[in-house]
């Protein structure tokens, strides 16, 4: 039984990388086994703090953010948009497909058509450079790892499939809203 | 002209390749493409005109109606091809529909035939009932096979179809065929109901005719088959079910992911991707608390600096020679002092003499305060005091304060 909250195991480190944004799930090991283990001493330890930490269903852990917001946000969520958009016209079961499948990244099919291409001038990505920039930036979040000239997603991805179910709940009761007034 | 079965079946079995090719053409095919195909599989010497003429005369193919000299196979044939191929195709909840009314009608006229004990119609309504379960039975085999066939077919996806296209699939499937099959089986739905009161009607008639052993023998025939249909159809519904929900739920999962992808790339086009206020949605901290601290190691200089400092006497701020002037009376002050002083003819003359270097509206507040308060019994005076202070002239009748009784 953890009494005192600086007794708890990997504190400095967990709290450092949450800082930064890092979302923390079972392919990080120790740091993840920790916050399982003591998740309400670390969530009233950094509640103290001034942060809030949540634990995502599907078993990873992260910060919410208040005030100073990554804004590279957009672009790792629009990468990813496209990514599975791209899947699901080739055929590929996306959800599955972009938890277990190794990507290439001179394959990504962000620069192939000129929607997407549009799509990437607006969030600032004018070429292979930019992309290489938000998949570095999806490995420091925690939601890929890379390897070489290649990338596969990690479970905080969920958290991009959550964007989708959201957006697509508020455009249905918009709809709904619609019909009934 | 019937069909000698023996013929049927070795004509079937030299010409099976062309039988099978004629089977995949669902269109059919004119006079000329089958001619072709005769002559690509042919094992004999024989003309194609021969070859069709006989495929004719055995009634594998027919004739299309809506074009001269064009032919299809034969829907018999079709069926038993299908069977052999395990390429069942799905019975729509309204055949089995039919079926069930069918098999209520015979229920109905066994029952009358058992009250009327007329055994020849016994015989003809078991036989019906039986046929009739026994179709229900074939059926249901069938859309099993046709439903694994489907989510087989869904699943590989060679056809390269979008997830929405395959979710559609499975959802027609899973409305059309798996949830009338579930409701054949619901304990408490009309056929369940149906095959029960059957049930009974055929353990009646067992009972009643036990000595007619014919008859006897086709009643108990009769239930063994009603068993097992109903067993056979539980287990075709659960396999069905076991193909078909990991894809379901799977392909309903990605088509939602799908539609929501679909609805942020449209806003994105549409009114840019500041639209969709991704960085307050996902939250994620940037990182920057990190530069506002400091490590260990500066902390160590720190305090090292910080040892053996002396610290000096804080610098005195002059607030000029004359003292400021006091400007509020506490109440508990006041009060207490009150207390001591008593009894007091006149309360305001006692302020000024004790509190005369405070203003007179702090004086004022202090004589309302003891005129409320209820600690004290007070009272006034009826004549009229004149009090002389600094640049004014003050009119009262004294207030006397004593205490309480």
């Amino acid at each position: 039984m953890i009494e005192n909250p600086c007794d708890l195991p990997f504190l400095d480190e967990i709290f450092q990388r949450l800082c930064r944004g890092r979302h923390i799930c079972a392919e990080d090991g120790n740091h993840y086994h920790a916050l399982y283990d003591n998740f309400d001493l670390y969530q009233q330890l950094f509640d103290r703090l001034g942060f809030r930490l949540e634990a995502h269903p599907r078993d990873f852990y992260y910060f919410r953010g208040e005030k100073s917001l990554s804004d590279g946000s957009s672009r790792m969520a629009l990468f990813i948009f496209i990514l599975m958009e791209f899947l699901e016209g080739q055929g590929e079961p996306v959800a599955e497909s972009i938890l277990t499948k190794e990507f290439v990244i001179a394959d990504m099919p962000h620069f192939t058509t000129e929607r997407y291409r549009l799509y990437m001038k607006e969030s600032g990505i004018a070429d292979h450079d930019g992309l290489e920039g938000v998949i570095n930036n999806l490995e420091r979040f925690g939601f890929a790892v890379r390897r070489g000239g290649a990338f596969r997603f990690r479970s905080p991805v969920y958290r991009f499939f959550d964007i989708c179910h959201a957006i697509l709940q508020a455009d249905q009761q918009q709809a709904e809203c619609e019909v009934s007034s | 002209m019937a069909i000698n079965p023996q013929s049927f079946f070795n004509f079937a079995a030299q010409n099976y390749h062309l039988l099978h090719d004629i089977f995949r053409r669902n269109g059919g095919m004119n006079d000329a493409e089958l001619s072709e195909l005769i002559r690509r599989y042919r094992v004999s010497l024989e003309s194609p005109a021969g070859l069709i003429e006989k495929l004719v005369n055995l009634k594998i193919i027919e004739p299309l109606p809506d074009a001269t000299a064009s032919y299809e196979m034969t829907r018999t044939v079709a069926v038993l091809f299908r069977f052999l191929l395990q390429e069942q195709r799905l019975t729509s909840t309204a055949v089995i529909q039919a079926y069930l009314d069918e098999l209520e009608r015979a229920q109905a006229d066994l029952d009358q035939a058992i009250r009327d004990d007329k055994h020849s119609l016994i015989e003809r309504a078991l036989d019906e009932i039986t046929e009739t379960m026994e179709r229900i039975r074939q059926d249901s085999r069938a859309n099993r096979e046709a439903i694994i066939n489907e989510v087989m077919t869904v699943k590989s996806n060679r056809e390269k179809r979008t997830v929405s296209e395959r979710f559609e699939k499975i959802l027609h499937l899973w409305s059309h065929y798996l949830e009338p099959l579930k409701d054949l089986i619901d304990v408490r739905k009309t056929m369940d109901a149906s095959l029960d009161s059957l049930e009974r009607l055929l353990k009646q008639g067992t009972e009643q005719f036990l000595l007619d052993g014919a008859l006897h023998r086709e009643f108990i025939r009769c239930s063994v088959r009603l068993v097992r249909l109903r067993r056979d159809m539980t287990a075709d519904f659960l396999e069905s079910m076991h193909e078909v929900e990991p894809l379901y739920v799977s392909l309903r999962q990605d088509s939602t992911l799908a539609r929501g992808v679909a609805r942020a790339l449209e806003r994105i086009g549409k009114a840019g991707i500041k639209s969709l206020n991704l960085p307050a949605e996902l939250a994620i901290p940037s990182g920057w608390l990190r530069e506002g601290l400091f490590d260990n190691t500066d902390v160590e200089a720190f305090l090292h600096n910080v040892r053996g400092y002396q610290p000096q006497e804080p610098p005195v701020i002059s607030l000029g020679t004359e003292p400021p002037a006091p400007r509020f009376i506490q109440p508990d002050e006041l009060i207490e002092s009150l207390r001591q002083a008593l009894p007091i003819g006149d309360v305001l003359q006692w302020l000024l003499d004790r509190y005369e270097e405070y203003p007179f509206p702090e004086l004022l507040r202090a004589y309302g305060r003891i005129f409320g308060s209820d600690n004290f019994k007070t009272g006034f005076s009826k004549e009229v005091k004149s009090y002389q202070l600094p640049g004014m002239t003050v009119l009262a009748r004294p207030l006397a304060v004593e205490a309480m009784p």
